[in-house]
């Protein structure tokens, strides 16, 4: 648990790969030239949302798996598919085939529920079968079956020329060994936890009831330390269950005049939603980190829950330049990284 | 059409990238190699089979995603994906993001129907919709309406700090008329026609009731009807996909193993198999000069510009490599066919 004087383990980073919608080429290049940045940096992995119906990764597979021929050592991960839009058994063959072409460096990181806009969607998702899809944790269950190899087919053997299996093909040995859960609430963490799964937090959360008082972001570190805690004390290896937490951390060091004013009005922009809880779910965001990476590893290590983790996936603002996040990354690789104790790769 | 005098446009293989499902690395890296072989030896493009539950690629998305950054000319296609086991909206932002990565590369081949081994597969595919599935043409018209950006959702707009497409992200222009349609019969041959795809024809044809079990008979009339009913009229694309083993430059081993196979699949081509009344065409084996004047006196070679050459399933990545060498060396030329590579130098 990083504290002072106990090193981060693993850092990686986590990005939505913005790009123009009417000239989608240039905003995937950047990508992958910031995944071989991310390596080239010693970052342990990196980690891709996974977006429909907007400007980001819509098949972060199909991302890895070009990126997966430009490096050799940095883990990939999603951070997190929405499992609703899948179907396990073929997004099983699609994972499979990319952590076989990357070497075994793939980490699926998931999440279940009806997808975001649902009423909107269902129609061009699923036209004949909305109304009796399964988006309850049995979907997860179904895709860690299938990864482990379970029959996927009463039938094997042989059909005229042919060989068939009955589990997915191709099957990559410890793939189903490294799927992660995205979980912002007791229930999901404590499911997670039970499954044997890894666990992701990130920097939105279910304040369930807590009361805000007047320092919100107090209360969010709290929550997530007791998801945290709760999650490892549920889950088979205990205290040596992974967690990453994915806060918004932006390292100023080496940044421009412009690009520092950029950043603070990005962050100004997004802390007034910190204050309150939002929605029915009552969901509670974290303050994006901006500043020296000694301000921000003071901020960290001040952190409840960034005490309970050894590992650590920052995420990357949306809106961007290219050159913003080649500071960044390089910014969290050589300076806040080591200011924690992390050595690169 | 070629015939002795009239040049062969284009020039394609297809493979179905055997593994070993005990170490499947290997056989994921040899196809990879034999796609950046084939683009040095200058084919017009590569076609991945589409296998599941079986010992070949189950994620060609995912493959050619790979291929793309290893290959910056050879064009990518699928012969076929059955499409029932694809949800169109998450395989359309699948093939869209493949296209971007590989610069407007990609030819989606597709067919519908009831999944090989339904009643098998059913309950691990679609466990809950199964006996809701769409499996009709109209499964293919819903994946070409969002190819070309038609709306899939009914928002659109800014919501918080995002923004929302209501047409599948990333939109590649030019995707939906790369869309190839693999018709056995002179109906289904039709139908593509009228939807204005592209047509992959392949060593099976369906044999109708009174119908003649002539293979080249059938092929052309099949792909008569299609051009008849297409928007493009004569123009519109034919690409044929038979067995071509040829064996210029093969090894006295090579060349015996070869003859085997062929002999082993030649007893399925004197009549129709099955209830569905398939009829196989023999493979095409021998030197590329014997090979040629078998294709002109094909009638079914004879009524496309383009060919889609078919490797044999279970030989090694050395036969593969002699076969394609061949085939863009020896045989290529043989039929009028000239690279891309050498006209450009």
């Amino acid at each position: 648990m990083p504290t002072p004087g106990v090193p981060l383990e693993k850092l990686g980073f986590l990005t939505l790969g913005t790009y123009d919608a009417g000239d989608p080429g240039p905003g995937h290049e950047y990508l992958l030239e910031e995944i071989v940045l991310g390596e080239e940096l010693g970052f342990d992995s990196v980690w891709l949302r996974h977006r429909h119906f907007q400007s980001g990764i819509s098949s972060p597979v199909a991302m890895l798996a070009a990126a997966s021929q430009r490096t050799s050592r940095i883990e990939f991960g999603t951070a997190v598919t929405p499992l609703g839009w899948e179907n396990p058994l073929r997004y099983a063959e699609d994972l499979g085939t990319l952590d076989i072409l990357s070497g075994g460096r793939m980490n699926p990181g998931l999440s279940v529920g009806p997808p975001i806009h649902w009423e909107n969607v269902k129609g061009g998702l699923y036209p004949d079968t909305a109304d009796v899809e399964d988006l309850t944790y049995t979907r997860v269950e179904r895709l860690l079956s299938l990864l482990r190899g379970e029959p996927a087919s009463t039938f094997s053997g042989v059909d005229g020329i042919e060989s068939f299996s009955d589990y997915v093909q191709p099957h990559s040995l410890g793939l189903a060994d490294r799927v992660w859960y995205g979980g912002g609430s007791r229930r999901s963490v404590r499911w997670a936890g039970e499954q044997g799964l890894a666990m992701l937090t990130s920097n939105v959360i279910q304040s369930e009831g807590h009361d805000l008082g007047d320092d919100a972001s107090r209360v969010f570190e709290q929550i997530q330390r007791e998801q945290i805690e709760l999650f490892r004390s549920v889950h088979p290896l205990g205290d040596a269950a992974r967690v990453s937490q994915g806060l918004v951390v932006i390292p100023t060091d080496t940044a421009s005049a412009d690009q520092k004013a950029r950043y603070a009005a990005y962050v100004e922009h997004r802390t007034p939603r910190t204050a309150v809880a939002h929605g029915p779910r009552q969901m509670l965001y974290a303050r994006d980190l901006v500043g020296t990476s000694d301000q921000i590893a003071e901020a960290l290590y001040a952190n409840a829950a960034f005490r309970e983790v050894r590992e650590v996936v920052w995420a990357l603002p949306f809106t961007f330049e290219h050159a913003d996040y080649v500071q960044i990354l390089t910014d969290v690789a050589t300076t806040l990284g080591p200011a924690l104790g992390w050595a690169p790769s | 059409m070629p015939e002795p005098g009239v040049a062969l446009e284009k020039l394609g293989f297809l493979t179905i990238g055997t593994f070993d499902g005990d170490d499947p690395g290997p056989g994921h890296e040899h196809l990879l190699a034999e796609i950046e072989l084939a683009e040095q030896l200058g084919f017009d493009s590569v076609w991945l089979r589409h296998r599941h539950l079986q010992y070949g690629v189950s994620s060609p998305v995912t493959v050619l995603a790979a291929a793309s950054q290893r290959t910056s000319r050879i064009e990518f296609g699928t012969a076929v994906t059955p499409l029932g086991w694809e949800n169109p909206l998450r395989y359309a932002e699948d093939l869209g993001t493949l296209d971007v990565l590989s610069g407007g590369r990609m030819n989606p081949g597709v067919s519908v129907g009831p999944p090989m081994h339904w009643d098998d597969v059913k309950e691990a595919l679609y466990p809950d919709t199964a006996e809701a599935e769409d499996f009709t043409y109209e499964r293919v018209a819903r994946l070409h309406r969002l190819l070309r950006g038609e709306p899939a959702s009914t928002f659109a707009g800014t919501e918080g700090i995002e923004s929302f497409s209501d047409h599948v992200q990333p939109h590649s222009p030019g995707l939906a008329d790369r869309l190839w349609y693999g018709a056995a019969s002179e109906s289904s041959s039709r139908r593509a026609g009228e939807q204005g795809l592209n047509l992959l024809t392949s060593s099976v044809v369906r044999v109708a009731p009174d119908e003649e079990p002539d293979f080249a008979a059938i092929q052309a009339r099949s792909i008569r009807a299609f051009r008849a009913a297409h928007p493009a009229g004569d123009a519109a694309r034919v690409s044929q996909g038979l067995v071509v083993i040829p064996t210029d430059s093969a090894t006295v081993e090579q060349r015996a193993k070869y003859e085997a196979y062929v002999e082993a699949r030649t007893p399925r081509t004197s009549s129709p198999q099955g209830p569905g009344r398939l009829l196989f065409a023999r493979d095409v084996l021998g030197t590329s000069e014997e090979i040629a004047e078998a294709l002109y006196a094909h009638a079914g070679f004879r009524e496309a510009r383009e060919v889609v050459f078919a490797l044999p399933f279970s030989f090694a990545h050395e036969d593969y490599v002699q076969i394609l060498t061949d085939m863009a060396t020896r045989l290529g030329p043989a039929l009028g066919w000239s690279t891309p590579v050498r006209v450009r130098a």
